[in-house]
């Protein structure tokens, strides 16, 4: 959540401790952030579900709020890591790790999320599409904190996919997540670029092979896929196609 | 640079010095002695160093010394109560859930944070109770059998 620099946060330290471990990454102060009780706030408050900063996956997905009124996140929490990692990783973290297939991103994205920052002594809220800047990267600056997500209650129906290269516990080769509400279709993919992507089109009144259609074209305009070692981007462009299909059938 | 810790291990309370950049699995190994958890890949992503944190199973390579300051550990050291081994140690064994027994420290933790929090999982929760517990040698079948005995009500 620091911008590159000697002090670093520690959330729930699922993937810092692992760069810590491997080198590439090197602070010289962990600042924890677990015991500070405003950022383990996870509540509705008034039309948005606040979710702090050192709220965990599992307590996310966990809490009665979240699955009622938010069944979309709890489609990607579940899928992230495995069930010890998910009692450690916050939400947060994920996001502010950045990798491109972070499992949190697509369905906030598509939720309209936005995210608090604090640092040098001022807030300013953004919006999560805002947050992410390339493949690890975000547009916090040196000395600034993601303290909380707000994710506003919309009505509608969303749905979060995603393809690993095995049944278990692995990165997502591809997320992708839709969501569909008022006749706006909001999708979002994850590992497909540098960042998490996200695309909107209005689906009012439209047969839904021709929202398929619209939604397929958009979204493979929408991401850059690349050869790596889980998945070629031929491949990716595949699955999208796919799961674009499976995602609306379980939401229009 | 050493940092002054209070953390109750398997029921007993330690009071202690670690290095903040201990992991919770280095200390636990190498300071208490307790080198029933394992590393297995160091990177959170095998189980086989899995430890209950506050009833919670957690990944203890990913977590340091540090951050159990005034928590509470169970290992799998802990289970057994003075020579009669836990419901599901004796499940694994008849099962023959065991075979190098590298994962199974961590797997019977896995399996007891579940009875836990859910005393009759189904066949599909048992396994994504473990999903994070890799094991090499039995396939899995004859873990899921053993948790589900226990599971069962085969003893308490």
């Amino acid at each position: 959540m620091f911008a590159q620099g000697p002090a670093r946060i520690l959330a729930g330290g699922t993937d810092i401790l692992v760069g810590i471990r491997n080198g590439t990454v090197q602070p010289q102060v962990l600042i924890d952030i677990k015991d500070i009780p405003e950022l383990k706030r996870l509540e509705l408050d008034k039309d948005e579900l606040v979710i702090g900063a050192a709220v965990t996956v599992n307590e996310l997905i966990c809490h009665p709020v979240v699955r009622e009124k938010f069944p979309i996140l709890v489609d990607a929490g579940e899928v992230l890591g495995s069930y010890q990692v998910r009692n450690r990783a916050t939400v947060a973290g994920n996001l502010c790790n950045a990798s491109p297939a972070a499992d949190m991103a697509p369905a906030l994205l598509v939720l309209g999320a936005t995210v608090n920052v604090f640092g040098g002594g001022s807030r300013r809220e953004l919006p999560l599409a805002k947050l992410f800047t390339g493949v690890k990267k975000t547009s916090l600056q040196p000395g600034e904190i993601l303290t909380e997500i707000r994710v506003p209650l919309k009505s509608g129906r969303g749905k979060y996919l995603r393809q690993g290269r095995t049944r278990g516990h692995d990165l997502a080769i591809l997320g992708l997540a839709g969501f569909y509400g008022d006749g706006v279709l909001r999708l979002a993919v994850g590992a497909c670029a540098a960042t998490p992507v996200c695309v909107e089109l209005s689906a009012a009144g439209e047969n839904r092979d021709g929202v398929l259609a619209a939604a397929r074209e958009k979204l493979q305009a929408a991401i850059h896929p690349i050869d790596d070692v889980r998945a070629s981007a031929e491949y990716r462009r595949a699955l999208v196609n796919v799961y674009l299909e499976r995602v609306l059938a379980a939401i229009l | 640079m050493p940092r002054d810790i209070i953390v109750t291990v398997n029921g007993e309370k330690y009071h202690t010095v670690v290095a903040e950049n201990k992991t919770l699995l280095r200390f636990l190994r190498e300071d208490l002695n307790l080198t029933g958890t394992k590393e297995g890949c160091g990177a959170g992503e095998c189980g086989a160093c899995t430890v209950l944190l506050d009833g919670r199973p957690v990944n203890s390579c990913l977590v340091l010394a540090v951050e159990v300051d005034g928590h509470s550990v169970e290992t799998i050291e802990g289970l057994a109560k003075e020579g009669v081994l836990h419901p599901l140690q004796e499940a694994f064994i008849k099962h023959q859930g065991v075979q190098c027994g590298f994962c199974t420290p961590g797997m019977i933790m896995s399996a007891k944070a579940l009875l836990d929090r859910n005393p009759t999982p189904t066949e599909e929760e048992i396994k994504e109770a473990i999903g994070g517990n890799l094991c090499r040698c039995t396939g899995y079948v004859p873990i899921v059998a053993a948790i589900k005995e226990v599971a069962g009500g085969g003893k308490a």
